[in-house]
């Protein structure tokens, strides 16, 4: 295995927040005495990551997957812990680091809002000290991957989200990071531009071996660009490893999706499986994943079938068991044992 | 050098922006002299009743007021836009950029913003400044201009200093914007003589040091040097911009940033 890129180990940050009940008598209250509270944010996490790998962080809202990206870029200063990103501790802002990394927020633009984004690139052309040669042939080939050539002229408050974010992303990649950090870069994309931005990922990772680490609300992303994913929850690593273990380690069942030339009834099917969903002459089963041949073998020969379909329950469905049984003693990490 | 190259890069791009927004730019500068006008008239009133406050004559008020317009619209004109957005940004989270880009977040904050209309302004108070000499008789010679040019830097360094300090309050604070009209008010007072001020005369010289803003090079131009203020006014500005980015390094650490 080669020499980590990321390294982090047991990495904490905890935020200070105060705590007031509703209401008017408690705001007044709260101005002269007010309980102080520490919010675990991220919770000793420790993972590394190697050159090149695209590696999906994935959890649920306040699990701690932005502020750990914060860190790692420098922006925040852990609590405790240590991380080292290209040999760099990031939190110490050097200059050498900052010009091999880039951080893409989904809901935070660094381009300049009234102007076109050219200006905007001319501008980081200066701050990354990119050469006319490459930041020519960066610009030309990053928007024509994103189908942006004609866009890059346009005020930038003119253009739409998904193309705000295609040029976000071509303003992140002008100096050719070697670790790009990007936060929820589809979110509130439209189902074409988010599959733009997927491709554009994955072309790019391809490419030049960017490594990138990938948070992401939507599932898509995740099965369409990473092998490997961490999935955090309230502040502690849950699972590392990659994602096809994730879905054979976790799922007790598999879904059976069948057509028929003839109607049939769902109380036909109690007994083979649980029927998630049933419309005209198609029916859901879920099925236990030891039974599910024996099962298809049971439909077939007694149901008029048309078409059977055997998948895997959905990732979205098994991250979903993984965060509410979180707590309950289920070790989920296969691959590494922290 | 390649500080002076970004430098010129965020002018220019500031440039480009403002040249999208026309009418904006003249009313600023329409704005600006409606104040410059202002300033005097409210300076004047006291010399319909008097010759002279405190020592300090109609001219010398004059070329005080000049000084500290020109020092105020330089901060105007190139470093309160970056500065002053510091407050919203530290708020919204859009400050994390400063972190990630490989130049200084402090530098980044303090050019990162022009506003032409405010270099207008600049010259008016600069070709005032030349007609109110050119009408005294003060006799203003080489050694004197070049102290007062080098003490004009100062009381920019002070007035820098002053609105740093008062906008790295937003590390801790949230959404402080009144911070914003705390700085006019404290830097305000640098345009009247500081004399008239009596005892608290003590305060501006030292812990606020707003005398340091237009009337320490105003006493130098017109030929009441002393050589005890020069050195105070290079202490007073090498200890204000210590303790400014002091702070602010102190405060950067702390930065939590903004939920997304």
């Amino acid at each position: 295995m080669p020499e980590s890129i990321i390294s982090v180990r047991n990495l904490q940050k905890t935020y200070t927040a105060h705590k007031k009940a509703p209401g008017l008598k408690n705001s007044i209250k709260s101005l002269f005495k007010r309980q102080t509270i520490q919010v675990p944010a991220v919770r000793g996490v420790s993972f590394e990551i190697s050159p090149g790998e695209l590696v999906g962080f994935l959890g649920p809202n306040g699990a701690g997957k932005t502020t750990t990206l914060k860190m790692l870029s420098g922006i925040l200063y852990p609590t405790s812990g240590e991380a080292t990103v290209l040999g760099h501790t990031p939190w110490k802002r050097e200059k050498a680091y900052q010009k091999q990394f880039s951080l893409v927020m989904g809901q935070k633009n660094q381009l300049w809002w009234d102007l076109p984004a050219m200006d905007s690139f001319l501008l980081n052309k200066v701050i990354y000290e990119v050469d006319d040669a490459q930041f020519d042939e960066t610009v030309n080939h990053l928007a024509a991957l994103l189908k942006i050539s004609d866009l890059l002229d346009i005020q930038v408050r003119k253009l739409s989200l998904g193309e705000r974010m295609k040029c976000e992303l071509i303003a992140a990649l002008l100096h050719r990071p070697k670790v790009l950090f990007l936060d929820e870069p589809t979110i509130g994309l439209d189902v074409v531009s988010q599959q733009v931005i997927r491709e554009f990922i994955r072309e790019y990772n391809r490419e030049f071996h960017t490594t990138i680490l990938l948070t992401s609300h939507y599932m898509q992303d995740v099965e369409a660009l990473c092998k490997r994913v961490i999935i955090i929850d309230r502040g502690s690593i849950m699972y590392d490893g990659s994602l096809t273990n994730l879905v054979s380690t976790y799922t007790t069942s598999k879904v059976l999706t069948v057509t028929f030339h003839a109607d049939v009834k769902p109380e036909e099917f109690d007994q083979l499986g649980t029927v998630r969903d049933f419309g005209p002459n198609r029916i859901v089963l879920e099925v236990p994943k030891t039974e599910h041949l024996k099962v298809a073998s049971t439909i077939l020969s007694k149901f008029p079938v048309d078409d059977i379909l055997i998948d895997e329950v959905e990732i979205e469905e098994v991250i979903r068991h993984i965060f509410n049984t979180n707590g309950v003693g289920v070790s989920l990490n296969e691959e590494q044992k922290f | 050098m390649r500080i002076l190259t970004l430098w010129l890069h965020y002018i220019r791009t500031s440039l480009i922006r403002h040249m999208e927004f026309r009418a904006q730019f003249f009313v600023n500068v329409a704005l600006g002299f409606v104040w410059l006008g202002f300033m005097f008239f409210t300076a004047h009133l006291f010399f319909l009743h008097t010759n002279e406050i405190h020592g300090w004559t109609e001219i010398e008020v004059d070329i005080l007021i000049t000084s500290w317009a020109i020092v105020g619209s330089c901060v105007q004109a190139f470093f309160w836009a970056g500065l002053s957005e510091m407050t919203a940004q530290i708020t919204n989270g859009r400050f994390d950029f400063y972190f990630v880009r490989p130049v200084h977040a402090l530098w980044q904050i303090i050019f990162s913003r022009f506003q032409p209309a405010q270099v207008v302004e600049m010259c008016a108070y600069g070709i005032l400044l030349v007609l109110f000499l050119a009408h005294s008789a003060i006799d203003v010679t080489f050694i004197g201009l070049t102290i007062y040019i080098a003490l004009l830097f100062c009381a920019l360094l002070i007035r820098l200093s002053i609105l740093l300090m008062l906008e790295t309050l937003s590390f801790w604070f949230v959404n402080i914007e009144n911070v914003k009209y705390l700085y006019y008010s404290i830097v305000d007072v640098g345009r009247y003589p500081t004399v008239i001020f009596r005892s608290a005369e003590v305060l501006f010289l030292t812990v606020i040091p707003i005398a340091y803003l237009g009337n320490v090079q105003t006493l130098f131009l017109v030929g009441e040097e002393s050589w005890q203020l020069l050195i105070a006014t290079l202490l007073v500005t090498v200890i204000s911009v210590s303790v400014a980015t002091g702070f602010f390094h102190w405060g950067a650490r702390r930065y939590s940033s903004a939920s997304s």
